[in-house]
């Protein structure tokens, strides 16, 4: 455990690629079997189900230091996670002990003797446990061990980091560890000596080893300026940009892997989209994006989420948030690269490769076919309404070329909505942001007085935050728990991708997706718009599969979840 | 029967307003707990200080200043006043200043904090009615490892570059935690350190008042190459354009506010290192009750939480008082 825990800490403070997979190396080098198989099965993103809700285990911490739930509360505020409260709040309490023997048992032996066998018990039995435990071990190993139990540890690294470290140490090639590390496995020592075991010369094997990673994937960059300046429409090939997640599939023999663009394998999200995938003959490396119900009219980005953050969908999820695969690009085929092929060939491969496969929950992204730039910027405005969020371009004489590449492909979204809004309360942020005030309530006239219509996170630079959190601090009218309502004097322009009515807002209304656009130092509280303004902007949006509707669905999802969507849909590398 | 010291908009005043306590605004005699920058403030006729925060408090102010430095624990008449200055453990020089009239004693304790700091003297706890205490760290989240532990982490990180050849970039408050440091390194080296500007001249001031510390030199004055050396740096030259010269870097800072997982991670250091000057949650607790006053008054940081605990939980008087004290120092 405690070898453990300084791992993590070691991870967490270097945000270096090298150095993470140095220290993993370094780590795995030094560790017997047994440790390392945990270990590697946590850092390869797989965790075994929560065996205690952090509610629960909140209560269990506040009941042993007897504090108010105020005070909790306040403490919660500042912290910002759950596990890391708990560890701070036990430490510091007046009557606080230093742990005297310190447990000394290895990861594998507090999953195996201790976690794991929490399920089968009581509460009752299950907080004793769990209390006795709290004072064997030192803040920071008590940390990770909340983070055990509640089924929530993260650690930063992506899983081709820790397929490169285990294979430094095993001296093989990552491709190899990672098709070792497909699908469901058991930690253990043997498990871990296998993996390590040198690769073997038959022709399957090799073949299955050597092509099941993705291949670094071609970015779009934002479009600047007149889409004019990218000369003739012809040579361009246009669609719709979704909201999804982008991936790609790595199939070889029976085996395949679906990759996040930020090399997370999500296969096990969705069993239902590999099914499908798999009946596509031959060996192949597809791009595309995974999107919400039906392809030709796809749902919304928080439809997809619920899906995303399920290791193992239950069926019934699956058959309640169904998901479609859209294609958008060919790289490998039956052993032949075609990544430096101009697109339009690889093109026609995918559609010759694809075609037979398509139905309900497979399609290729459809071409739009267009005459003139004003044609396009026409169609662009449409994009809501197509369940999209703007265009794609990409050049046709184009290579399939690594990362955020200028000339390629572009990607030019759509205008979010927006209105003016005052700021008039705000609270903690959690994580990275905990203890600065960067959750805003922004809010709109109704007759004379301000209602709250939208709560932002994001939008502001760093700077900027730290002087908005500075000013909250000394402009601050009441205080309710961790909420601050300020003086209401600053105007900001909210962003939003979609509207809707919902009885759960005050303001009748849900946004969708809102954000800072920028401060409006040029406007007074009194400039800020109605609510009038937000009825208008839904009726002139509003037709029956327009984004009104989409929108409810996240209007009926709790608050919470809503917050943990939004940052999900913002977060590094899955969603495009 | 009035407050002995009341909150005015320039600062905490004593009786007919014959003196202020850290005025932020004018005063005639001005009280100083301790010379950081939110304490100690320009604009006053007169400053009165503990003994050793004299030369800190000219260094800060200028030579034009008139400083009146008063030995600890020595009463001193003012009106029908006795006021007298108490370590407070926080910085060289600093001090819980007490007010005594007729039969009432107010503690303003100023910054403090509780464990051993071998650059000033060691926190003394002074009974009194009415205590004004800071609250910086007023969590139940806050709990100080010992000094001499988190060192030790220092000189591994500071080895660690050694061997990885970067140069170690500490960054900590320039008037006291890096005097502090400087201090604790004693412990473990006798490696010579070197100094942002804002902390060498600081640090001469602490060598002449006889607090013994490793070596160090200014940056600018180095011979060879700085991989592998320590660095001593104000936060604020935190990816400044001072910090160009440096070819590769760890970074790492020393805080109270290090204690919390999302605040090191959004400050973007390399390494945090828990090292406060002032007290944690145990700390402000284990003070009021020493002090035996019957009411407290809260400022700085989580005042309104510690006075609302001290009320509800402790059973005790208290109240949350505004003042413009830095939040978010250490």
């Amino acid at each position: 455990m405690q070898a453990f825990a300084t791992l993590f800490e070691q991870l967490d403070q270097t945000t270096a690629t090298n150095e993470k997979v140095r220290i993993m190396t370094e780590f795995f080098g030094r560790q017997d079997p047994d440790t390392s198989a945990w270990v590697l099965f946590f850092l390869s993103g797989q965790r075994p189900k929560q065996i205690v809700g952090s509610t629960k285990l909140r209560r269990w911490a506040q009941e042993k230091v007897g504090y108010p739930d105020w005070l909790m509360e306040e403490s919660y505020a500042a912290v910002g996670d759950t596990a890391e409260l708990i560890a701070l709040v036990l430490a510091a309490g007046e009557n606080a002990v230093k742990p005297a023997p310190l447990s000394r048992l290895s990861l594998g032996e507090w999953m195996v003797q201790r976690i794991l066998p929490l399920a089968g018990m009581d509460d009752e039995v299950r907080r004793s446990h769990i209390l006795e435990w709290w004072e064997e071990l030192d803040t920071h190993e008590t940390f990770i061990l909340n983070k055990l139990l509640t089924g929530s540890l993260r650690v930063g690294v992506s899983e081709t980091l820790v397929y490169r470290a285990v294979a430094a140490v095993c001296s093989l090639s990552s491709s190899v560890i990672a098709s070792r590390l497909v699908g469901n496995w058991q930690p253990s020592a043997e498990f871990f000596l296998r993996l390590g075991a040198p690769a073997e010369e038959t022709q399957d094997g090799q073949r299955a080893d050597e092509t099941l990673l993705p291949l670094p994937f071609c970015l779009a960059a934002p479009i600047e300026g007149d889409p004019e300046e990218l000369g003739d429409i012809s040579d361009w090939q246009c669609e719709w940009k979704w909201d999804g997640i982008r991936c790609q599939v790595v199939k070889a023999g029976s085996r395949m892997e679906i990759w996040s663009r930020g090399e997370e394998r999500i296969t096990g999200s969705f069993p239902d989209l590999s099914r499908l995938l798999s009946s596509v003959s031959g060996d192949w490396v597809i791009d595309g994006e995974i999107v919400a119900g039906d392809w030709h009219r796809p749902g919304s980005f928080q439809a997809l989420q619920r899906r995303l953050n399920r290791k193992r969908p239950s069926l019934a999820l699956i058959a309640s948030s169904p998901v479609s695969f859209l294609a958008y690009d060919l790289l490998q085929a039956d052993g032949r690269s075609w990544r430096h092929h101009p697109l339009s060939e690889r093109r026609a491969m995918l559609e010759r490769k694809l075609n037979p496969s398509i139905g309900e929950r497979l399609g290729i992204s459809p071409l739009l076919v267009l005459s003139s730039w004003e044609q396009a910027r026409l169609l662009r405005e449409t994009s809501r309404s197509e369940g999209a969020e703007g265009l794609m371009l990409k050049a046709k004489d184009s290579e399939y070329v690594t990362g955020r590449k200028r000339g390629v492909w572009f990607k030019w979204k759509i205008d979010p909505l927006a209105i003016d809004a005052v700021l008039t309360a705000a609270q903690p942020g959690t994580g990275r942001r905990a203890s600065l005030y960067t959750d805003y309530t922004f809010s709109v006239w109704a007759g004379e007085s301000l209602i709250t219509v939208a709560k932002a996170y994001s939008g502001l630079t760093d700077e900027e935050i730290r002087e908005l959190d500075g000013w909250i601090r000394k402009h601050t009218r009441e205080r309710f728990g961790p909420v601050r309502t300020v003086e209401a004097s600053r105007v900001f322009e909210i962003g939003f991708e979609g509207i809707s009515r919902s009885d759960r807002h005050k303001s009748g209304f849900a946004l969708r997706f809102p954000r800072i656009l920028r401060e409006r130092t040029d406007k007074r509280v009194e400039d800020a718009d109605r609510v009038g303004t937000l009825e208008t902007l839904l009726a002139s949006l509003d037709s029956p599969t327009g984004p009104a509707v989409r929108a409810r669905a996240r209007a009926e999802s709790s608050p919470e979840q809503e917050k943990l969507q939004f940052d999900l849909g913002h977060g590094e590398g899955l969603h495009e | 029967m009035s407050d002995l010291i009341r909150l005015q908009p320039e600062g905490l005043v004593g009786p007919g307003n014959r003196f202020h306590i850290d005025a932020w605004g004018q005063a005639a005699v001005n009280l100083i707990t301790h010379a950081h920058g939110d304490h100690a403030r320009t604009g006053s006729a007169e400053y009165w200080c503990a003994e050793p925060c004299a030369p800190i408090l000219r260094h800060r102010l200028g030579p034009d200043v008139r400083i009146r430095p008063v030995p600890y624990r020595k009463p001193v008449r003012l009106d029908d006043c006795w006021i007298s200055f108490h370590p407070a453990g926080h910085i060289l020089g600093s001090a819980q200043i007490r007010v005594e009239q007729g039969s009432r004693v107010w503690i303003v304790t100023g910054d403090y904090k509780r464990n051993a700091d071998p650059t000033c003297e060691l926190f003394e706890p002074v009974p009194c009615d009415t205590m004004i205490t800071e609250a910086t760290f007023g969590l139940p989240i806050y709990r100080w490892a010992s000094t001499r532990s988190v060192t030790e982490r220092i000189v591994e990180w500071w080895q660690r570059c050694r061997e990885e050849g970067v140069t170690a970039l500490l960054f900590c408050y320039a008037l006291g935690k890096a005097q502090r440091i400087l201090a604790e390194l004693t412990h473990f080296t006798e490696d010579e350190v070197l100094l942002h500007g804002a902390v060498a001249s600081l640090t001469q001031i602490y060598r002449e008042q006889g607090v013994s510390m490793v070596p160090t030199r200014l940056v600018s004055d180095a011979e060879g190459p700085t991989e592998g050396r320590l660095i001593l740096a104000p936060p604020s030259a935190h990816r400044s354009p001072w910090m160009k010269r440096f070819r590769s870097v760890s970074t790492a800072f020393a805080s109270g506010w290090m204690a919390v997982r999302g605040i090191r991670r959004r400050r973007g250091y390399h390494r945090g290192f828990v090292l406060s000057d002032h007290a944690d949650w145990k700390g402000l607790l284990d003070t009021v009750e020493e002090s035996r006053a019957t009411r407290l008054l809260v400022t700085h940081g989580s005042s309104d939480t510690l006075a609302r605990y001290l009320r509800d939980v402790k059973g005790m008087k208290a109240e949350a008082l505004t003042t413009h004290f830095g939040e978010g120092e250490d």
